[in-house]
């Protein structure tokens, strides 16, 4: 089972400024499940009205695999590392 | 039965011992057709989880890709500075397969009109390709042939490597 990351690492640099922030995501994904799991019971209703109205099945259809998709991308983020740099520019992200 | 259970021992040596018993006429040769059939799946399944245990193991984790601007071209950008013409730069990424795999589990959700889209759009570039045929296993493909071997392109500007580790 993979687990979310838990903290995420930027940077910025530039010869003029340099930023560097750790972000606890431990904190942050409760807050955020719990604010995408009511903005999925909010759509919820309005996706079957969609549904039973308009016989468009297809937007339900997304909104029931969006959720699970951002989940999996959300849990397989650890590890990965971006650290681009242009000139005197730099830009490090990286998800622990 | 006891004769499978040992797992050093060769498929020879059990065949042997089980024709043995069959010239000793302890088995008969029914008995021992069934025992030489067993073998042969056990040793056959016997190969193909250590194949699948290997696979699991070389599996690699993680994607690189290393964008490293050459020495001279590097030394030009550093001299100029934020006014300078070259604009060659330095990108390293680590991406992790499961990420990979989890975005190319997205194209179900490229709405029709979206994938059309894009699909007009890559063959413009040259690209005839549908994104909705985009399937795992090309990946594991591409996975399987990054982890002998790592992609370098040498151009005039930069180094560029890909690997699976």
């Amino acid at each position: 089972m993979k687990s979310p990351p838990y903290l995420l690492k930027v940077r910025f640099h530039n010869p003029d400024h340099t930023f560097g922030l750790w972000l606890p995501l431990f904190l942050i994904w409760p807050v955020v499940l719990a604010f995408l799991l009511a903005i999925f019971i909010i759509l919820l209703p309005f996706a079957f009205l969609a549904l039973i109205f308009t016989w468009r099945s297809d937007w339900f259809y997304y909104l029931l695999l969006s959720v699970p998709a951002v989940f999996r991308i959300f849990f397989q983020l650890p590890g990965l590392k971006v650290d681009v740099g242009r000139k005197q520019d730099q830009v490090h992200i990286e998800f622990i | 039965m006891s004769l499978f259970r040992g797992r050093k021992m060769t498929v020879s040596e059990n065949q042997k011992r089980i024709l043995q018993m069959l010239a000793e006429g302890k088995i008969s040769v029914e008995e021992a057709s069934r025992l030489l059939s067993l073998i042969k799946e056990e040793s056959g399944s016997g190969v193909e989880g250590d194949a699948r245990v290997n696979a699991a193991k070389s599996q690699p984790k993680y994607l690189y890709v290393k964008v490293e601007p050459k020495e001279g071209f590097r030394s030009q950008s550093e001299k100029e500075g934020s006014t300078g013409k070259c604009e060659t730069g330095h990108v390293n990424i680590r991406i992790p397969m499961g990420l990979i795999r989890a975005g190319i589990k997205l194209k179900a959700l490229i709405p029709q009109q979206a994938a059309d889209d894009i699909n007009k759009a890559l063959k413009e570039k040259g690209i005839s390709f549908d994104i909705r045929d985009l399937k795992d296993e090309y990946l594991e493909s591409l996975v399987t042939a990054l982890g002998d071997s790592e992609i370098k392109i040498d151009s005039r500007e930069a180094d560029v490597s890909i690997r699976a580790e």
